[in-house]
């Protein structure tokens, strides 16, 4: 749990950082203040989309193995694909997790920018929440390099958005809000597994 | 003119009236009475004797020493126990008392200037706003005791108001003394230059001058601290040596390992974990929603940059136990509050900030380990 803290005060930080970067571009007309604006929510969805995820995982291990062994990351999530992490430094999962975070968010600004060059506000807001919830993507939330699978996958739908207008947008509300509960549930399933040390 | 120099008074008035009430509550409570003498030492023991006051008394009494137990309080920067030093000349005062009147002026500078500052660009209202904000902040009730939180706020604020009105010499002289005061202060070179390069680069067109130069006193203040480190000890930064030592064993780390180090202090100091480590966890947080809450609502960068350095500054300290005190001066949170249009809300964290504020600090006046 603190190096989890650690990592979301680290991102919170550098959030903030790249945030002022942006609202200085646009106090001297560099960048447009629809941009500052969509870049903010950008990284609230993204910090959100974490907090849920690892709220979860805290959640789930504190209800079956109780609070005093809810210390650390590696002992909420307690997966041999993260024995890695007991080579790192000490504090080196919670740099790890900050790494995944910022870079989701960067993704999520790539994405965002290009599914709304494409077909618009609200094409983007479905597509950047679908791309969050994906099951799958939990992965790229860990310490770990799934974030620059997710990197690639964003960079792609930036340039390619702009040349080929995706159709699942097109979807009605009902079918689209069903698929976001279907991500939702397998990835808390995914995420029960990995607690549970499956 | 009139107007202003009463509504100056006023706001003085006010934020004395604030913690002296406070002050009387607790002598009530704790020393069962409300006579001049128990106020009185209550007083003297909780506001002039406990945590870094009697470090700075030592150092207005006998200067920086370079060798001995004392020879540790080279960490503390010689602004505030100068000031002691001089008016105690007089011969009014003991110098408790100096320091204590020292801060208290300094506390009303501090709000006045505030008061002045968020006005420039909005309502009275907003600014008073921002003045009380600042009064009821949970841990204020050091701004009226020997320590430099009133002092600091006083040049911090007071430089930003220069900074804001396009004076830049001023504001190098202000920023000059902050940076005597606490380290913090040299912070204050960001939000300067930033207002000389976005003024360039923006709307403004604004032309750059030789009075901008004005605004590289404020490094120098540190510069002339770094001095004192050499003159006495040969070694400019035997500062930094003293805080690794005992007892402050000061680092410093990446925030990240600092707030994680917090969180395993809050499960590992039981009883001290709601007087220090929660808050200074909770503060972070918060002062970090607020922030973005300002570059939403489109409050001056210059404000906002000094809030996230010094937010980011403060939090690089890796044994930190006063950061409730320290985050007092980080005072663009109290204008984002005070320019936010959600009239509610802003009085329901107004109302929460005083009711912690009364907690806070009878328990501070009762020897908690608030420091």
């Amino acid at each position: 749990m603190a190096d989890i803290m650690g990592a979301a005060a680290g991102y919170g930080m550098i959030s903030l950082v790249l945030m002022l970067i942006a609202a200085f571009l646009t106090e001297i007309h560099k960048l447009k203040r629809e941009t500052l604006r969509d870049t903010g929510r950008v990284f609230l969805c993204c910090g959100l989309f974490a907090a849920a995820q690892y709220g979860m995982m805290v959640l789930i291990r504190v209800v079956l193995y109780g609070m005093e062994n809810t210390s650390g990351f590696m002992d909420i999530v307690n997966h041999p694909d993260f024995s890695w992490l007991y080579d790192m430094p000490e504090n080196g999962s919670m740099y790890a997790i900050t790494l995944s975070f910022a870079f989701m968010a960067v993704c999520g600004c790539f994405l965002f920018q290009g599914l709304k060059g494409a077909g618009g506000k609200e094409e983007a807001d479905k597509g950047l929440i679908t791309f969050y919830l994906l099951p799958g993507m939990g992965w790229a939330f860990m310490p770990g390099w799934g974030f620059l699978i997710a990197l690639v996958i964003s960079v792609a739908v930036f340039v390619l958005m702009k040349l080929v207008r995706p159709v699942l947008w097109k979807m009605p509300g009902w079918l689209y809000g069903g698929f976001c509960v279907l991500f939702a549930m397998l990835r808390c399933f995914m995420l029960f597994r990995w607690t549970m040390g499956v | 003119m009139k107007k202003r120099l009463y509504t100056w008074l006023g706001i003085a008035f006010l934020v004395w009236f604030v913690h002296d009430a406070m002050l009387l509550m607790g002598c009530v409570m704790i020393r069962g009475e409300m006579s001049f003498d128990a106020f009185r030492s209550l007083l003297w023991e909780r506001l002039t004797l406990p945590g870094d006051a009697e470090r700075y008394l030592q150092i207005a009494k006998e200067g920086y020493l370079k060798e001995g137990p004392d020879a540790i309080n080279l960490v503390f920067y010689p602004l505030y126990p100068l000031l002691m030093r001089v008016f105690s000349l007089f011969g009014l005062l003991p110098m408790e008392g100096t320091g204590m009147v020292i801060s208290r002026l300094s506390l009303a500078g501090a709000s006045i200037a505030l008061y002045e500052l968020v006005k420039t660009d909005n309502d009275e209202k907003s600014a008073f706003f921002s003045v009380l904000m600042m009064a009821v902040y949970p841990f204020s009730m050091f701004t009226v005791g020997v320590y430099t939180e009133s002092l600091f706020l006083f040049l911090t604020i007071g430089c930003m108001l220069m900074i804001r009105k396009d004076k830049m010499v001023f504001a190098g002289i202000m920023g000059f003394l902050a940076a005597l005061t606490r380290v913090q202060g040299m912070l204050l070179i960001f939000p300067a230059v930033y207002r000389i390069v976005a003024g360039r680069l923006g709307d403004e067109q604004r032309k750059l001058r030789w009075t901008d130069l004005g605004v590289l006193m404020i490094p120098m203040g540190f510069a002339v601290y770094l001095m004192i480190n050499a003159s006495l000890h040969g070694n400019a930064f035997q500062f930094l040596l003293y805080e690794e030592g005992e007892p402050w064993y000061q680092t410093s780390r990446w925030l990240g390992e600092n707030i994680a180090l917090q969180y395993r202090q809050v499960q590992e100091f039981k009883g001290l974990e709601w007087v220090i480590y929660i808050p200074q966890l909770v503060l972070y947080f918060t002062a970090l929603a607020v922030l973005f809450l300002g570059i939403r609502n489109g409050v001056r960068m210059e404000y906002l940059l000094y809030g996230a350095v010094y937010l980011g500054f403060t939090y690089l300290s890796g044994w930190m136990i006063s950061g409730g005190r320290y985050m007092l001066c980080c005072f663009p949170c109290f204008i984002v509050l005070s320019q936010w249009k959600r009239e509610g809300l802003r009085i329901g964290i107004m109302v929460l900030s005083a009711g912690l504020f009364v907690v806070y600090s009878l328990l501070f006046l009762m020897g908690y380990a608030i420091m």
